[in-house]
């Protein structure tokens, strides 16, 4: 079974090494972008098989990042990360599979991971 | 001349409109002719039917004329006024009645006839001829003079007529001159002024009085003038005709009060004539006039008022009547008026009560300007007040402010400078004069020290009956007063006093003790009138007062809170800055965080690496909970309640700061009851409680003054269905006026701190469906007590 690719777009580029270091351990293939338009470059070189999104982030944030992502893609899952709960009432991140708050506590994110790819592959297993 | 033509002339000249004196002097001069004698005289009666006077005479001396009187008597004028029979004397002295008038000149005459004057009847007079050599009379002599006799009666009658009516004239003019003039005026005083002298001048008489009655109905003399040498020698003479006058209502005339039953016993030993005419008006009598002792021409002879007078004193006594109930009237509507002008005020007392409450602040002020209002002359007007209300909690009537001087010295020196200067707005000038000293008065400190139970078994009678049943009382002296009010009594000093209730929404939330202690003057039933109507707006007032001052508090506090809304405005504009802030610092924590979890989880280093670790995740743990507490605290928290053990969180909680504690130097005791039970809660949340309490406890403890005592003990114990959680500082306490407020968010005594940590604190344990209580003792240290809730199903 290959291993399943994660997309991490995150501003911070410290965030983005401690996720890639625990997804890798966790036995993810992990590719890194800074902002929206580097992810879209990756994404247009190789699709991920799951995308973790940072919401805020300089230029196009991650919100308008997805909407304009799922204009062409319905089917990627998109795991929305935040510094805080602020965007839970949103509706546009209805948009993704999952909401994750960042925390030190990598657990929840790496769950959720889980979750929505095991969920993805039980959608995609009849085709 | 013939008979007849001297008939004729003797008809003329009566006939004519000529003066009686006139007139008389030439009958007389033609009877003398007529009967060829060599003298005629005429002599009339006086009013008084005693006297004849010569009035006319042709033959004897001019000066005999007014001069001659002749007192009723034996000779012959009177024997022919007696009998009215005509007297011929051939030689007059032969008549036994007969004797010379000395001063007449009459001695040089021998022979007279005399015939009377008859007039309606009645002898009015005698005229006679005299001769000088001896004549005897024929009868054609005597019916010749008997006719001019008559003609002459005619004449003096028509003349008396015209004198009459002219006197009625003048009369009648003068009481309608005297009418005017007592129409003209509304004092009594001045009307019976006017009265007596009108009597006086129309009515000739020695004694002139006037009674008139006062407001009680009794008769009193108003006027009383007697000419002679004693003054009131006929006082009694007159009481007694008022008397008699009065009660008859009727016109009383005595023409000799010698001679008069009704006067026995007076000791008057001269006959004296009186009269009273009452004057009543609409059937009342208001008063009488009194005249007596006639004055009369004939000096010797006393004379009734006549019929004639005694009308004219009655049309003097009706006008009088008239003019006294008038004037009466008047005065009663002045009165009217005075007692208008004394509402109008009491109105106007009430009126700038109430705009001095509008201008007083205080409730302090506000006593002072009502105690002012019921002490100063112009207000109520009593020597001393107090005002008390009614302290609820403590079921006592205590005295608030006391106004009056503290000696009569004082009292008098304070009414003298008021006197000086009479305020014309009388509130706003009390408002700026303490005119009794108030701050410095003994009474004032007298009345304040004042404490009476409203309520039990020690009431006074007094105050049961003015706070409990809301009666004003007056108490007129000890007998008014029982046992139970004997400590009031001796407080205040005074027998006689009055108190009254100052009644709201039928409850007494006060009142008002008056009394007059340095001048005694009495209190009366027009004053507790006052009083008690002046009680109803001042209870109005200090309620209003009370409420207003209430307000102003809650304002203030509101003022306050508005102050820390403005703070928490700056801090939410700011608030933006610290959520970008919160923002970034995120970030780091979870770099920070995440890779030092990475090292336990992934590093083979020793323990000591290991621990450090640990403790930088616990630490950044919660500065990522302390984070998201203060941008979460305006939204609605939701919890996780889940099994857990308190006595686990709280020394979480306690180990975090242990070193920080001990480094303040803070003991820290713990008390934990080892079988608390275990509830369901959301450990961060309250681990986040604890903390906050640490926190604010440090705060408190860490100022110099608890130096020495610096203790923080933590007691968890099982309670029924929960669990309690005590937390206690040394750390001196919460000041009364920030205790109440310090559940407030944004709250704070802190230089620095949001002021989020108790109320934050209250939202968790309520959210818990917990509460959280306080034990505040000032000067020692505060306890916060936390019960939990424990859940069905896991209570052991």
């Amino acid at each position: 079974m290959n291993k399943k690719r994660i997309l991490i777009v995150d501003d911070e580029e410290n965030i983005r090494l401690l996720y890639s270091e625990e997804l890798k351990d966790a036995g993810y293939e992990v590719d890194m972008a800074k902002d929206a338009k580097e992810a879209q470059k990756k994404i247009d070189i190789q699709k991920p098989d799951l995308i973790t999104l940072d919401i805020r982030m300089p230029g196009i944030d991650g919100i308008e990042f997805l909407r304009r992502f799922r204009e062409h893609d319905k089917t990627t899952p998109v795991v929305l990360c935040t510094a805080y709960s602020d965007y839970k009432q949103d509706f546009r991140i209805w948009a993704s599979e999952a909401y994750v708050v960042k925390s030190s506590n990598l657990e929840p994110l790496k769950n959720t991971i889980r979750e929505v790819l095991e969920k993805s592959a039980r959608q995609s297993e009849p085709e | 001349m013939s008979d007849n033509d001297h008939i004729l002339h003797i008809g003329r000249i009566s006939g004519s409109r000529l003066h009686l004196q006139t007139m008389l002097d030439q009958v007389v001069e033609s009877a003398e002719k007529q009967l060829g004698a060599d003298a005629c005289a005429l002599l009339l009666l006086d009013e008084s039917k005693q006297t004849l006077t010569l009035k006319s005479s042709h033959g004897l001396w001019r000066s005999a004329v007014d001069a001659v009187r002749l007192p009723r008597g034996k000779g012959v004028s009177w024997r022919i006024v007696r009998e009215k029979r005509p007297a011929a004397l051939a030689r007059a002295k032969d008549d036994p009645d007969f004797h010379f008038v000395p001063e007449s000149g009459e001695e040089s005459y021998t022979s007279m006839l005399g015939v009377p004057i008859i007039e309606e009847d009645e002898c009015i007079g005698v005229i006679y001829v005299q001769s000088k050599k001896e004549t005897r009379y024929s009868d054609e002599d005597i019916s010749r003079l008997e006719k001019i006799s008559r003609q002459v009666a005619g004449a003096i009658k028509a003349a008396w007529d015209m004198d009459r009516i002219k006197e009625k004239a003048r009369v009648y003019t003068k009481l309608n001159g005297s009418s005017r003039l007592i129409n003209a005026t509304n004092d009594i005083e001045e009307i019976v002024r006017i009265t007596a002298n009108v009597a006086s001048e129309l009515i000739g008489a020695k004694v002139k009085a006037v009674w008139v009655a006062d407001i009680d109905e009794k008769l009193k003399v108003k006027h009383f003038s007697e000419s002679g040498s004693d003054p009131e020698l006929l006082r009694p003479v007159c009481e007694t005709v008022v008397t008699l006058a009065t009660v008859s209502r009727e016109t009383v005339n005595v023409a000799d009060i010698s001679a008069d039953t009704r006067f026995e016993g007076l000791d008057i030993i001269a006959a004296v004539s009186v009269v009273c005419c009452p004057m009543i008006f609409e059937e009342q009598v208001v008063g009488a006039i009194v005249l007596a002792d006639r004055i009369t021409e004939s000096p010797n002879y006393f004379v009734a008022f006549t019929s004639e007078e005694i009308h004219i004193l009655a049309a003097i006594a009706q006008t009088a009547a008239q003019a006294v109930d008038r004037a009466r009237t008047h005065q009663q509507l002045e009165e009217a008026l005075e007692k208008n002008e004394q509402n109008v005020r009491e109105l106007s007392i009430l009126f700038q009560l109430s705009m001095a409450m509008r201008r007083t602040l205080n409730l302090e002020d506000l006593l002072r300007v009502i105690l002012s209002c019921v002490t100063v002359g112009r207000g109520l007007g009593f020597n001393r007040a107090i005002l008390f209300l009614v302290d609820e909690s403590a079921g006592l009537l205590r005295g608030m402010i006391g106004m009056g001087p503290d000696s009569a010295e004082h009292a008098g020196r304070i009414w003298n400078d008021l006197e000086e200067q009479p305020p014309e707005d009388l509130v706003p000038w009390l408002l700026d004069h303490d005119i009794f000293e108030v701050k410095n008065s003994q009474f004032n400190r007298l009345a304040r020290s004042l404490k009476f139970p409203v309520a039990g078994a020690d009431i006074g009678a007094i105050i049961s009956k003015v706070i409990g049943q809301k009666v004003a009382v007056n108490i007129e002296g000890a007998g008014d007063l029982e046992q139970s009010d004997m400590e009031l009594l001796s407080a205040i000093g005074c027998e006689r006093f009055a108190m009254a209730p100052l009644v709201v929404r039928d409850t007494a939330l006060g009142a008002i003790l008056v009394d007059n202690l340095y001048n005694s003057n009495p209190i009366s039933g027009a004053d507790m009138e006052l009083l008690t109507r002046f009680a109803a707006p001042a209870a109005w007032a200090i309620e209003n007062m009370k409420l207003f001052e209430k307000w102003v508090a809650e304002s203030e506090e509101r003022l306050d809170l508005e102050k820390q809304m403005v703070r928490v405005e700056r801090m939410s504009t700011l608030g933006e800055v610290y959520a970008e802030l919160a923002h970034e610092l995120k970030n780091p924590l979870v770099s920070i965080g995440g890779f030092a979890r990475r090292l336990i989880s992934t590093s083979k280093s020793d323990k000591t690496s290991l621990k450090y670790a640990s403790i930088i995740a616990g630490e950044v743990d919660r500065l990522e909970t302390l984070l998201r507490n203060v941008l979460d605290l305006s939204k609605d928290v939701s919890i996780k309640r889940q099994e857990n053990d308190l006595n686990f969180v709280v020394r979480d909680a306690v180990d975090f700061y242990s070193r920080i504690l001990s480094g303040h130097g803070i003991k820290t005791h713990m008390d934990l009851d080892p079988d608390i039970d275990k509830v369901l809660i959301d450990a961060a949340w309250i681990k986040q409680v604890v903390i906050n309490l640490i926190l604010n406890a440090m705060e408190a403890m860490s100022c110099e003054r608890h130096q020495a005592l610096r203790n923080l003990s933590f007691t968890t114990q099982s309670r029924g269905s929960g669990v309690t959680l005590r937390i206690s500082d040394t750390g001196g306490g919460i000041a009364d006026e920030d205790f109440h407020k310090i559940f407030n968010p944004f709250f704070t005594t802190k230089s620095q701190g949001t002021g989020l940590g108790l109320s934050l604190c209250k939202k968790m344990v309520q959210l818990h469906h917990g509460s959280i209580e306080i034990d505040n003792k000032l000067g020692h240290g505060v306890t916060f007590t936390i019960n939990l809730p424990g859940a069905p199903g896991i209570s052991s």
